[in-house]
């Protein structure tokens, strides 16, 4: 995140950065909410602590392994495929 | 190569990389392997059935991934006709519990765990606590989480509004975390809080 130093920056309460942080580790934030919660997060320990735990929580459940798919679904999946073409 | 084969080369092409990732959602949002593979292969069933409706191939994934979530969401509906899932009540209580525990937004999040916490879970820990989310709050976490789906994109397959997918994320994740700290706590991964001690709150503003 930018380190913001621009006193225009609107400062923003702990429930308004909570908000911004969601679509901020979604990569949903715009611009300037950005540069508010990074001004937030300078100075606000707190928010600080949940937003790392938040980026961490989601990189750990992109790393989740995909789950095998078995023969048996295969082969169903074959025979729909073979049945309706 | 006739028309209806490369129809069927085509539909192929789109579907095989992704039977793994279908595999991974339907087992999340089923619990159960059988379960999850009859929700796959039903789901092919209708892309197979439907697939001259749909006009943008470069939307093949999100529109698979609606047919998946609206078959799933028909099953509960069935289930929950014959009294076995209360599925919206599910998720009313929870909303009401975490409404009532605290008023203010800040306080659903819950105790800060500490940092290494998550790498320490294993996947089967992450997997587990995932099922035990209420269906639709697991559903918009597997799309945005585990499939990197956007807002928008998670809005038009689960058929609700981007604010709903948003407190849908939020409340989910609030939960997510509390539970994984919970079972930290009972690995004895980070050490248990006294039952007098105070969730850290935000005092800066």
């Amino acid at each position: 995140m930018q380190k913001i130093n621009n006193n225009k920056i609107r400062d923003i309460t702990c429930e308004e950065a909570l908000e911004k942080m969601l679509e901020y580790i979604d990569g949903a934030l715009a611009n300037v909410s950005e540069k508010e919660l990074g001004q937030h997060i300078e100075t606000c320990r707190g928010c600080m602590k949940k937003l790392d735990f938040q980026l961490k929580l989601k990189k750990r459940l992109a790393k989740v392994k995909p789950i095998t798919v078995s023969k048996k679904l295969n082969k169903r999946l074959q025979t729909i495929l073979e049945q309706n073409f | 190569m006739s028309i209806r084969d490369q129809e069927k080369q085509e539909l192929k092409k789109l579907i095989v990389p992704i039977i793994g990732k279908m595999n991974k959602v339907a087992m999340f949002l089923c619990r159960d392997r059988d379960k999850a593979e009859d929700l796959v292969a039903e789901t092919l069933l209708k892309v197979c059935e439907n697939i001259h409706r749909l006009r943008d191939k470069s939307k093949f994934k999100s529109w698979m991934f609606k047919i998946m979530n609206n078959t799933f969401i028909s099953h509960c509906r069935e289930e929950k006709s014959r009294n076995l899932v209360p599925l919206d009540e599910n998720i009313i209580k929870i909303e009401k519990e975490i409404s009532h525990r605290n008023s203010s937004t800040l306080n659903i999040w819950g105790p800060n765990p500490e940092q290494f916490l998550i790498n320490k879970l294993l996947d089967e820990d992450i997997k587990h606590n995932i099922n035990l989310l209420p269906e639709e709050f697991r559903m918009t976490i597997i799309l945005c989480d585990i499939e990197n789906r956007s807002y928008k994109e998670i809005s038009e397959i689960t058929g609700v509004p981007v604010g709903t997918v948003r407190s849908r994320l939020s409340r989910g994740r609030a939960i997510l975390q509390k539970n994984l700290h919970h079972l930290a706590e009972e690995m004895g991964i980070i050490k248990k809080r006294k039952a007098n001690a105070k969730e850290e709150v935000c005092i800066c503003k």
